[in-house]
């Protein structure tokens, strides 16, 4: 019988004894500049693959999850709408502007096989939900420019396809006043002009902006389609003025301190994990601290995709 | 073989017995095809005219001059009712079954409307449908109690009609059958059911099958579908006018002022067909009253003063247009009336229960869970105080005859499994909750105490709710004991208690009632029965014209000018009386750059005026014209609106846009002291109004139901699906991400430590580069 002692490969005073599973195992690494290469190396590689996938992989599930969240309280809207519109003094107009975060409207683009539930402000928290209404721009479906940000690649994509678009092609709106459609009038890939793109219109249209690039700091370049209202447009109802951060290409700086605290927890886990690799157990070591990686690698690239323009 | 043939023949004609078995039940019936040249009978509805009525709206149907022991069911039926019944007359001495048409008013009501008819607004089983009355001893008259109904009926096989017959067609006995199978096997499924609807564009019939002793005494019945009617969705439209226009004003106002300004609105611009002269806006006062303050509305409706108000920063007049009251209001059944055998008849609740002060402040007060118990203070107890007073409430019992539960049934809470205990009323903050609380903290101060319980009343327990402002301070925390269960709207509260207006179901046979905390004018609409309160000298008072007219006439003035609710001292007053006030700008009416907005300052002059004058005659139902002391108040008040600057309208205006935050000074003014918390935000409702036919044409669109209902079936057909993406592939990659997420760092760690890389793992890396080479070379 024998057993195996932890920490105890690196004394030479002690008679090392090993089990006879670990026999034939090669000698630990010596320390050295190319072993301080590599690792440097090894850990940018995983933070970078540890951010891509929690946003490209796993955020197209946790989006999904907001959405559900997001049409499950918006069905209940317009249940009170409807039941609103039924009662003696007809149908309900809001009394003021939405909160950020709340589900607003539903968005279909029956070209692109696209529904999704549109939220109120366009910061890099909302868009994580689902598109973003901009404010300071009309309500949907209202008299003037509406504006929707989305993303492009992150969180999965909803406006991945939106350069698939052409004029003619519909756009409907549902809100808690109603089904508005909309007819693609065009579609540029061009710099982002804040004031075209989000301006007044003396027309009543859509306009649904996205970035133009896959790098998810590009805050330049957009993809901008226009759309034509058809039929009158409902009521206009009061909405939440125009904000810097809200533009839809802006990130939440807001998320440096959530960064901070969740890298930073990353990287003493990180440290702690390779000296208990060091003198424990493997299989001891990775039941203490896979978790604690798995945990904080995620909120770390959550925060940090915060930073980056919400349309990404 | 022999006996199939004869068994379908016994089957062809039990089913005709059947079809006519209503009229042979009844003793020495004669066929429809021969009733008596007059009709015995006078047929009166109220209302008189049914072809405008709206569903939900009380709805009276009398039979008079019947001889005793006459019966009558209702029907709803389509006013043109369909006529292609076949009947059997008999069998060919070959033995072949012989049809021909049925043309008889009676057989076609009992077939086509047969069904039960479901009902829009209530969501449940109209009671006009089937309903079985039998005549009053008392009366002499068959009296049906209804809401109008609107909706449809449930699908359902016509037996004797080919088209939609459940009867095969290769069957040798019909074959006229006309209605084929289309999915075979039970169910079978066939090709048409017969289904019809009653709405603003399909009109019904009431249709009655009278059953009643002719002067020979045999037993005649009667099919009678004479009273038509074409029933619309509930709401108000101003009717006879062309829509809005630049000078209409906006009126925010409570739900309870509706009809009045409808009818207004009607006096005014009706005659001429000229744009309406007020837009409806619906709201809770206390957001009517800041719709007002900030310029958003121009005028609006309050029964008590600036007490809801957040912020007074605009310069206002209250004028009183008319008189008003909360009300404790009782809608159900009572078996208080007996048919020709003396057997008890229920009949709708008209009597107005007499209540004291003390019953009513623990009514809402104690709990509205187990009455039984000692929920709601044990007023409705067999042999309490109440309901000894109230013969009508003590006749009121539970149906299986356990004594226990009589309570139960007085008290309401039929839907207790819906969370509803019996008392309802509107949400949101209001003079009419707020009269209440006024009149109970003097009234009965003793009983106006929430139970010493910390656990459902918080803070309060043991306290008095005070004045309240809306009816759900009545329940303070999250574990409610339901003193009142509160709905937005009055559409809400209106479905709620339906349940037990229409009277269905086993729970009512021996009588039920709901209770709604109310407004005179919104009882008398839908035709609840508020109860009488004690005046000053004890005497119960009922609220009516002149007993609000006397309360108003005693009642004190608050500091804004208005009349202070539960002040009133006169003998004949109804002491929870308030006046509705107008609240008009004292300021002229400016647009957004501050300039006076001419037209609409001489419409809102047009408008009070009318106010004072015609408008009093055009009251709803159950508020009362002013006395003539506040006429002169009126007038007095009118004259001082508009006297202002629009300078000062232009500063006020942006002032309350803008208010000075809570603790600085010279911030907006507040509502009376101890009354006002912060406003709750509510939405406000709007009517539907249409667009203009002149002026100015409007430009946007107002949501509708069928608009809201588009949106919503988009909304309802989005599903999102738990793994965006492609099938399998959608599941896979988060997966498969989420375990390199979970490795990959604990990989890293582990290399970084120096650790060699494990002989299994090279091992199988190995196995895996040669399988890739292999498949490379077997490529090549």
């Amino acid at each position: 019988m024998s057993t195996h002692t932890e920490g105890k490969h690196a004394a030479p005073a002690a008679p090392e004894v090993v089990s006879e599973s670990e026999v034939d195992e090669p000698p630990f690494v010596h320390f050295g500049p190319g072993w301080l290469t590599a690792t440097v190396f090894a850990w940018l590689v995983t933070t970078v693959v540890a951010l891509a996938l929690v946003v490209y992989a796993l955020g197209p599930l946790l989006q999904a999850g907001d959405q559900r969240t997001a049409l499950a309280g918006f069905r209940g809207e317009l249940d009170r709408a409807f039941g609103a519109s039924q009662s003696l003094l007809g149908a309900a107009t809001s009394a003021g502007p939405a909160e950020f975060g709340a589900p607003i409207a539903v968005l279909e683009v029956p070209k692109l096989k696209l529904r999704q539930v549109v939220v109120e402000g366009a910061s890099s928290a909302e868009t994580a939900s689902g598109p973003g209404h901009i404010p300071g721009t009309s309500g949907l479906g209202q008299p003037g420019n509406a504006a929707i940000a989305g993303r492009l690649s992150g969180y999965g994509g909803p406006f991945a396809s939106l350069d698939g678009l052409a004029a003619g092609d519909e756009i409907v709106v549902a809100t808690t006043q109603g089904k508005s459609v909309y007819r693609v009038t065009a579609q540029v890939t061009r710099p982002f002009d804040e004031g075209a793109d989000y301006g007044k219109t003396p027309e009543d249209r859509l306009t649904l902006v996205t970035s133009a690039s896959w790098w998810p700091l590009a805050s330049s370049e957009a993809t901008v389609v226009t759309a034509a209202l058809e039929g009158k447009p409902f009521r206009p109802t009061p909405q939440n003025g125009r904000a810097d951060a809200q533009d839809g290409r802006t990130g939440d700086s807001g998320a440096w301190a959530s960064l901070v605290l969740a890298f930073g927890g990353f990287v003493a886990a990180a440290a702690g994990a390779t000296v208990l690799y060091r003198r424990w157990r493997p299989v001891s070591t990775y039941v203490i601290t896979g978790p604690v990686l798995l945990t904080l690698a995620s909120l770390a690239a959550l925060a940090l995709w915060r930073l980056f323009p919400a349309w990404a | 073989m022999f006996f199939v043939p004869l068994r379908r023949l016994a089957v062809v004609l039990a089913c005709a017995l059947l079809a006519v078995l209503g009229v042979a039940g009844v003793p020495a019936a004669t066929a429809q095809e021969n009733p008596p040249a007059p009709p015995p009978y006078t047929l009166t509805t109220i209302p008189a005219d049914l072809t405008s009525v709206q569903n939900g709206d009380p709805l009276r149907v009398t039979i008079a001059g019947l001889p005793a022991g006459a019966t009558a069911t209702m029907r709803l039926c389509p006013k043109n009712l369909r006529d292609s019944l076949l009947q059997l007359n008999g069998v060919s001495p070959t033995g072949e079954l012989l049809w021909g048409p049925d043309h008889s008013l009676l057989s076609r009501v009992r077939q086509y409307c047969a069904e039960e008819f479901s009902d829009e607004l209530t969501g449940q089983r109209s009671i006009a449908q089937l309903a079985n009355r039998q005549r009053s001893a008392t009366s002499g008259n068959i009296v049906f109690d209804l809401t109008v109904p609107k909706g449809s009926s449930r699908p359902a096989y016509v037996s004797y009609d080919p088209s939609y017959t459940s009867f095969d067609k290769d069957d040798v006995y019909f074959p006229w059958a006309d209605n084929p199978v289309v999915s075979p096997g039970p169910p079978q499924l066939r090709s048409r059911l017969y289904s019809y609807s009653c709405d603003e564009n399909n009109p019904c019939s009431l249709a009655l099958e009278i059953t009643s002793a002719d002067g020979t005494g045999s037993f005649v019945t009667w099919a009678d579908n004479s009273r038509t009617f074409t029933p619309v969705a509930p709401g108000l439209a101003v009717k006879g006018c062309a829509g809005l226009g630049p000078s209409t004003l906006t009126a925010s106002m409570p739900e309870r002022f509706g009809r009045t300004t409808v009818d207004w609105n009607q006096l005014l611009c009706a005659p001429t067909g000229a744009t309406q002269p007020a837009n409806i806006v619906s709201e809770t006062e206390d957001s009517a009253l800041k719709s007002f303050d900030t310029g958003a509305s121009d005028v609006a409706i309050t029964g008590s003063g600036s007490a809801l108000a957040t912020q007074t920063v605009r310069d206002r007049q209250y004028v009183p247009v008319g008189l008003n009251a909360t009300v404790l209001a009782a809608t159900g059944w009572s078996p208080t009336d007996r048919n020709d055998s003396g057997t008890p008849l229920i009949s709708q609740v008209k009597d107005s229960f007499a209540m004291t002060f003390d019953e009513l402040a623990k009514m809402l007060s104690h709990g509205g869970v187990n009455p039984d118990a000692d929920g709601r203070a044990g007023i409705f107890h067999d042999g309490s105080p109440f309901v000894t007073r109230n013969a009508t409430l003590g006749k009121i019992v539970s149906v299986n005859g356990n004594e226990g539960l009589n309570a139960v049934v007085r008290a309401g809470g039929s839907d207790s499994n819906n969370g509803f205990y019996g008392v309802t009323g509107e949400a949101g903050k209001g003079s009419v909750p707020l009269t209440l609380g006024a009149s109970l903290v003097k009234s009965a101060p003793g009983s106006w105490v929430f139970p010493d319980l910390k656990a459902v009343y918080g803070d309060l327990a043991g306290k008095s709710p005070g004045v309240i402002t809306e009816l759900g301070n009545l329940d303070p925390t999250g574990n409610s004991q339901h003193n009142t269960d509160a709905k937005v709207g009055q559409l809400a509260v209106r479905k709620l208690v339906d349940s037990v207006m229409v009277g269905t179901g086993a729970l009512c046979e021996s009588g039920c009632l709901n209770w709604v905390v109310t407004d005179l004018a919104t009882a008398r609409a839908y035709g609840w029965t508020p109860v009488s309160l004690p005046n000053a000298a004890g005497k119960f008072v009922a609220p009516t014209e002149s007993s609000l007219q006397a309360a108003s006439a005693s009642m004190k003035e608050g500091p804004d000018g208005t009349l202070l609710p539960g002040t009133a001292t006169d003998p004949n007053a109804y002491s929870m009386t308030f006046a509705e006030y107008l609240v008009a700008p004292v300021n002229p009416l400016i647009d957004a750059t501050c300039k006076p907005l001419q037209g609409k300052q001489d419409q809102l002059k047009t408008f009070l005026a009318m106010t004072r004058a015609g408008g009093q005659g055009k009251l709803a139902p159950g508020l009362a014209p002013l006395t003539p002391t506040l006429l002169e108040e009126a007038l007095a008040r009118v004259a001082k609106i508009g006297t202002g600057t629009a300078e000062k309208a232009c500063r006020q205006k942006e002032e309350a846009q803008n208010p000075t935050p809570p603790g600085a000074t010279g911030g907006a003014g507040t509502g009376a002291p101890g009354l006002a918390a912060p406003a709750t935000p509510v939405t406000p409702v709007t009517n539907n109004v249409p667009a203009a036919t002149s002026g100015v044409p409007e430009k946007t669109a107002a949501p509708s139901p069928a608009s809201v209902l588009a949106a919503k079936n988009l909304a309802d057909s989005v599903r999102i699906p738990s793994f965006p993406g492609a099938g399998v592939l959608g599941a896979l990659i988060p997966l498969l991400a989420l375990i390199i997420l979970a490795t990959l760092p604990s990989a890293t760690a582990y290399l970084t430590a120096g650790r060699p890389v494990p002989p299994w793992l090279v091992r199988a890396l190995a196995a895996v580069g040669s399988l890739f080479s292999r498949g490379r070379g077997a490529s090549a």
